[in-house]
């Protein structure tokens, strides 16, 4: 019997103690020499194997490799669970020492342990999250993943409204509190921060023995014990208060001050978001925005769905450019011009920060002198350059008087692009399609993407063109579900934007320009076109998974490179330190890409372009 | 080398004289004669290693333009030029190929009535249509159509009129192709139809890799070096003279000095404008052609791309026109191409491979055949893709399902659709057998002339336009157009093994075309409807759309 039997390998690590003794009591050890078969094919095998070291292989019928096992991996648990003799031969590719667990074990644990057995009947959404949990039980849980009631609360301290501000201050003063819960006078629940009594007493100059049901703030959030931290976080954010009361079985249960919930945040989201809201010079939002790395890095680390983080990371970046926009831009600049973002920007997918994509719309007859305009645009770069977000590669930047222009001049750009289209054209109007909202007029931006749409309207010829890209690279995944890396520069790994991620994205944004979608999203794109009709919800639903598992897989390369110092190869994955249920997501993920992409080419008639 | 025995099936009759291949009678089903003919092994390898390098070439070119580095990089489209050679390889069909130079050989001058209906085919596209479908941004007759007529009835109405000249343009390809495979490979006809059935479907379902444009554009280059090589090496025998040639032909042949005058394939007027109408407006309404103009950027290079394409194909059919001759001087009378009953192996059809082997010898034989195949097969792609978006997206998808079906069941009906069409190929590919392949794509012309181009021009230029009209026009200029066939010669005394043909010429189009304009005309004028006024009003958009590639919202939201 084995003494060692490492049980955080999934999904062993689903046992409850009792079931883990049952198992290491059943546990076998067996070595195979290289070339040894483990499972013949066509025979019921009695055992799950489950390596301990060494590599194995499973060959189809025609010889083929189709999947590979190495430590920790576990093999045939289909063939277990559904009790038939596997179709394909399982042998060991070098020395294989490996942990039997013999059949009937098995099957009892799959039978009693519902999470056990869910980790083999799983869908692609399933299994993304199962993964999700994985990496907040390794110890990376945070607040992202904690509940409220896990950061720490301030008892409740209520008070009644005929309190005056003095017996106030003394009570919390007596209590070590910041903040009061006030019953109002009509019974409502209020809040008496230190806050609400310097203003009333040294700002308003009312009186001591004013009553604090009479200063107090009244119009309050709360947030539910249950609730994610980050809800509580987005929240105070979003409102710019400093606590929240915290609910449970509808009764006050306590206070989540933000200074807690800082405290227990393993990242500086809050602080960024504040450091930007405070900025009163570029300085100070330079600061801010340093703050971003680290904050991705610690919010991916804790296992937040990528979405979440790109939707975080999104925002500040807006709120950074508005308020630049803001310092920068002269009056008439503000009133007769509409800052946008384009590109990844725009759709809200930047992770991390990279290029700055953006543009500058004004309005028609704006009288404004050229050299304030140019002036204002290279301050703009300059400051965002000085912020390290790197100048776009394709100089789709406000310097360039390419990306400055007026609406009308902008519809004529638009036309040059649509009717003669070249590579530069499909380019922008790619960039221009994901545009967003930043500062100034937002009437602009709106006025033009409606021409844009109305241009388009019933023009399949330019969509057959502008879709082409979709199928320009071939899906790294093989005949026999295998992932293809490259073969040449990046030996061993795999491209995944031009594998995964841009398929997705473009015809995605082909359908979302043809069908006049407003968002500019991905996810909003696939949840507004599964709305109405153009994907079928189960296929939109596995797509959205699918495209939120490659984003995740592509921040984590780069926030690990980011971490080497290296610069290369940003859209590359290494595939050999993916463990065995990343791979199978990716394949699942890289399978569902390429059935988009069959239905794109289907759409579009692409195949008889090509 | 071992001889072995191989049946062929002949005709009982006309096979012996050298009369047109259409013409043949071909009443006895299987009274085949057996011909005495070596399994040519090399030029069987020689087959097999081009067949292999021109999918293999193509492949390569695809994947260079695939493995791009920018992500945009096909949105300039392929070049004027590139797109003028694709376009050339399209036409550049085993029917132009093979059919005409067997027309040539069997008639002598007349035969360049197809080449020459053919090119001219080329500015009516140009000036009429394609500036017009660029703008509009449409690539399908039915598209068009459909941009102010109610989508239901024209949908139907596109889908039957492509699938009919689909098929009879299958028909000529696969009559092609088996009898190069027959005679290469000493199979039985049938046998070879049905493996060519099967490898174009193969093709088909799995060549999705397989750029299209880049099959064709190869092709086109092979074939075109092909045949420089063969017309080269015929007038090269002829001290590069083409009075010595036609001197020696005039000689050979049967008719004598008729082949060099007019009327030996064509002989009264309303055949041959008949004819000529066919080849020029049905160019216009063939459905993969069309599609050729979107594949470059813009209207510029599209109009480049028409004109390195007419470069081509004119020096095509040149070729053509010397291996046709060429044919007549070196593979007529001699007894290693010729059957027992005086007529060649394989049928006129095969008049230019027989010159390969004449003038090159079995590696060039091969080198022709692998070709000739491997445009087959490219041809048959791009035929089938049109046909099985015809059913699936027409009518499967708009008026079956009436727009409610996902994308996954439009693909599998799309896939049905492309193995009952290959089915159909090869039954009427058996059918058809003696049938001259250049005819047979002339049909194909006819029939895309009296359905898809006059609704295809009348929605672009008439105002007065209506569904009902369209509808009524289209399907009356279709009836006429395929009962003409079957009650001409072609069908009726070919196949149907009658004695004389009810309608006498061969050729319809003249009349389904004055017929679907006719009853376009008239039924628009008499129909009253709302809906005609309304589409009469929406006219105007589409002309400035048209026009200017501004447009006005789609006129019908869907």
């Amino acid at each position: 019997m084995p003494k060692m039997f490492d049980s955080s390998v999934p999904p062993f690590d689903r046992l409850r103690p009792r079931e883990r003794e049952a198992v290491v009591d059943a546990l076998d050890i067996a070595y195979f020499r290289s070339g040894d078969v483990i499972i013949a094919a066509d025979q019921k095998p009695d055992h799950l194997y489950v390596i301990i070291k060494g590599h194995a292989v499973e060959r189809d019928p025609d010889e083929e490799i189709v999947n590979t096992f190495s430590a920790k991996d576990a093999f045939d648990t289909m063939a277990l669970i559904k009790d038939e003799a596997p179709a394909n031969r399982f042998e060991a590719a070098e020395e294989v020492i490996a942990y039997m667990l013999p059949r009937k074990v098995f099957l009892t644990l799959v039978a009693d342990n519902a999470d056990f057995e869910r980790f083999y009947f799983q869908s692609l959404t399933e299994r993304l999250e199962a993964q999700a949990q994985l990496a907040s039980n390794r110890g990376m849980a945070s607040f992202m993943i904690a509940r409220v009631d896990e950061a720490y609360l301030h008892p409740p301290i209520t008070a009644p409204a005929e309190l005056t501000l003095r017996e106030a201050a003394r009570l919390m003063k007596q209590k070590r509190a910041t903040s009061l819960l006030v019953t109002g006078f009509d019974g409502r629940l209020g809040v008496l921060s230190g806050t609400d009594i310097r203003e009333a007493v040294l700002i308003d100059e009312q009186p001591l023995d004013m009553r604090i049901g009479d200063a107090a703030t009244f119009d309050i959030h709360t947030i539910d014990a249950e609730d994610f931290l980050f809800n509580a976080q987005i929240l105070m954010t979003r409102h710019g208060v400093k606590r929240l009361p915290v609910m449970k079985d509808g009764r006050v249960h306590g206070v989540l001050e933000l200074i807690d919930l800082l405290s227990f945040m393993s990242s500086h989201s809050h602080l960024v978001t504040t450091q930007v809201d405070r900025a009163q010079t570029i300085e100070d939002l330079r600061r801010a925005a340093d703050g971003m790395v680290p904050l991705v890095t610690a919010l991916h680390g804790s296992g937040v769905k990528i979405r979440h983080v790109t939707e975080l990371v999104t925002a500040l970046n807006r709120k950074i450019f508005a308020k630049l926009f803001e310092f920068l831009a002269p009056p008439e600049i503000r009133d007769h011009a509409c800052l946008i973002v384009m590109g990844s920007e725009g759709r809200g997918e930047q992770i991390l920060r990279t290029d700055q994509d953006n543009a500058l719309i004004l309005r028609d007859g704006h009288g404004i002198r050229p050299e304030l305009i140019a002036g204002f645009c290279g301050n703009f770069n300059r400051a965002l350059l000085a912020f390290d977000y790197p100048p776009c590669k394709g100089n789709m930047m406000v310097t360039n008087p390419e990306w400055v222009r007026t609406v009308s001049e902008y519809g004529d750009a638009l036309h040059r692009w649509i009717n003669v289209p070249s590579e530069f054209g499909h380019l922008n109007l790619a960039a221009f399609t994901d545009s967003a909202y930043v500062a100034g007029d937002p009437a602009l931006l709106a006025q033009i993407r409606d021409s844009l749409f109305r241009r388009l309207t019933d023009n399949q010829a330019f969509f057959s063109f502008f879709a082409r890209p979709v199928t320009m690279f071939d899906t790294p995944i093989g005949l026999f579900h295998q992932l293809r890396t490259d073969r040449h520069a990046q030996a061993g790994e795999l491209d995944i934007k031009k594998g995964g991620i841009f398929p997705i994205v473009h015809g995605i944004r082909a359908m979302a320009l043809e069908k006049h979608v407003q968002d500019t999203n991905t996810f909003q794109r696939i949840e507004e076109l599964a709305r109405i009709g153009e994907l079928e919800r189960e296929f939109a639903q596995n797509l959205s998974d699918a495209f939120a598992f490659l984003l995740d897989l592509r921040l984590k390369g780069r926030l690990e490179r980011q971490a080497t110092g290296s610069e290369d190869g940003d859209n590359f994955i290494q595939t050999r330190t993916l463990h065995k249920l990343q791979r199978d997501v990716l394949k699942d993920s890289l399978l569902i890409v390429k059935e988009f992409k069959a239905k794109v080419s289907h759409r579009y008639k692409l195949a008889a372009f090509s | 080398m071992k001889p072995i025995t191989t049946r062929v099936l002949a005709a009982a009759a006309g096979a012996s004289s050298l009369c047109l291949p259409a013409l043949a009678h071909a009443a006895g089903a299987l009274e085949g004669e057996v011909v005495q003919r070596d399994t040519n092994v090399t030029a069987i390898i020689m087959f097999f290693i081009f067949v292999v390098a021109t999918m293999g070439i193509t492949y390569w070119a695809a994947r260079q333009t695939k493995s791009a580095k920018d992500f945009y990089a096909a949105g300039g489209g392929i070049t004027g030029f590139q797109n003028g050679m694709a376009i050339a390889g399209d036409y550049m069909s085993a029917a132009s190929f093979l059919g005409i130079s067997a027309l040539v050989f069997a008639s002598g001058f007349d035969g360049l009535i197809y080449s020459i209906g053919f090119l001219v085919g080329w500015p009516v596209i140009l000036f009429l249509v394609a500036e017009r479908l660029r703008n509009l941004g449409k690539f399908t007759f039915a598209d068009v159509a459909s941009f102010r007529l109610e989508q239901k009835p024209i949908r139907i109405l596109a889908a039957c009129g492509t699938l009919t000249v689909v098929a009879l343009y299958l028909i000529a390809q696969m009559v092609g192709a088996g009898k190069l495979i027959q005679i290469l490979f000493g199979l039985d006809y049938i046998i070879a139809v049905f493996i060519v059935g099967a490898l174009m479907i193969t093709y088909v379902m799995f060549g999705g890799m397989l750029a299209t444009t880049w099959v064709q554009i190869i092709k086109a280059i092979l074939l075109l070096s092909g045949a420089t090589f063969m017309a080269v090496m015929v007038m090269w025998n002829y001290g590069f003279s083409f009075e010595n040639l036609f001197t020696a032909a005039t000689e050979v042949h049967d008719k004598g000095m008729a082949i060099m005058a007019p009327g030996g394939l064509v002989s009264n007027p309303v055949d041959a404008i008949s004819l000529g109408l066919a080849l020029m407006f049905g160019t216009a309404g063939l459905p993969h052609i069309l599609m050729r103009f979107f594949t470059v950027g813009d209207a510029k290079e599209a109009r480049k791309s028409v004109f390195y394409a007419t470069g081509f194909i004119g020096y095509f059919y040149i070729l053509t026109f010397v291996i046709g001759f060429g044919a007549i001087v070196l593979v007529l009378g001699k007894p290693e191409f010729m059957t027992g009953e005086g007529g060649l192996i394989g049928g006129d059809n095969m008049a230019a491979i027989h010159l390969a082997e004449a003038v090159g010898g079995d590696f060039f034989l091969g080198f022709i055949s692998a070709v000739a195949f491997a445009t087959i097969l490219a041809v048959v792609a791009g035929l089938t893709l049109a046909g099985a978006s015809a059913v699936s997206h027409d009518l499967y998808a708009s008026v079956f399902r009436k727009g409610r079906c996902t994308e996954q069941q439009e693909i599998r009906v799309s896939k049905i659709t492309t193995v009952c069409l290959g089915v159909v190929a090869i039954i009427l590919g058996i059918a058809f057998e003696k049938q001259n392949i250049a005819f047979m794509v002339g049909l194909a012309f006819a029939i895309a002339a009296s359905v898809n181009f006059p609704i295809l021009f009348l929605s672009m230029f008439w105002k007065g336009l209506t569904t009902k009209g369209a509808l009524y026009g289209g399907f009356i200029g279709l009836i006429v157009a395929v009962t003409l066939v079957v009650l001409g010669p072609t069908v009726w005394v070919a196949i149907f093994g009658f004695e004389e043909a009810i309608y006498p010429s061969k050729y319809p189009a003249l009349w389904s075309i004055s017929a679907a304009f006719l009853a376009t005309f008239l039924i628009s004028k008499m129909d009253q409807s709302e809906g005609g006024k309304n589409e009469a009003i929406l006219f105007e958009d589409q002309y400035v759309r048209s026009q200017t590639g501004i447009g006005a919202e789609g006129a019908s939201s869907h």
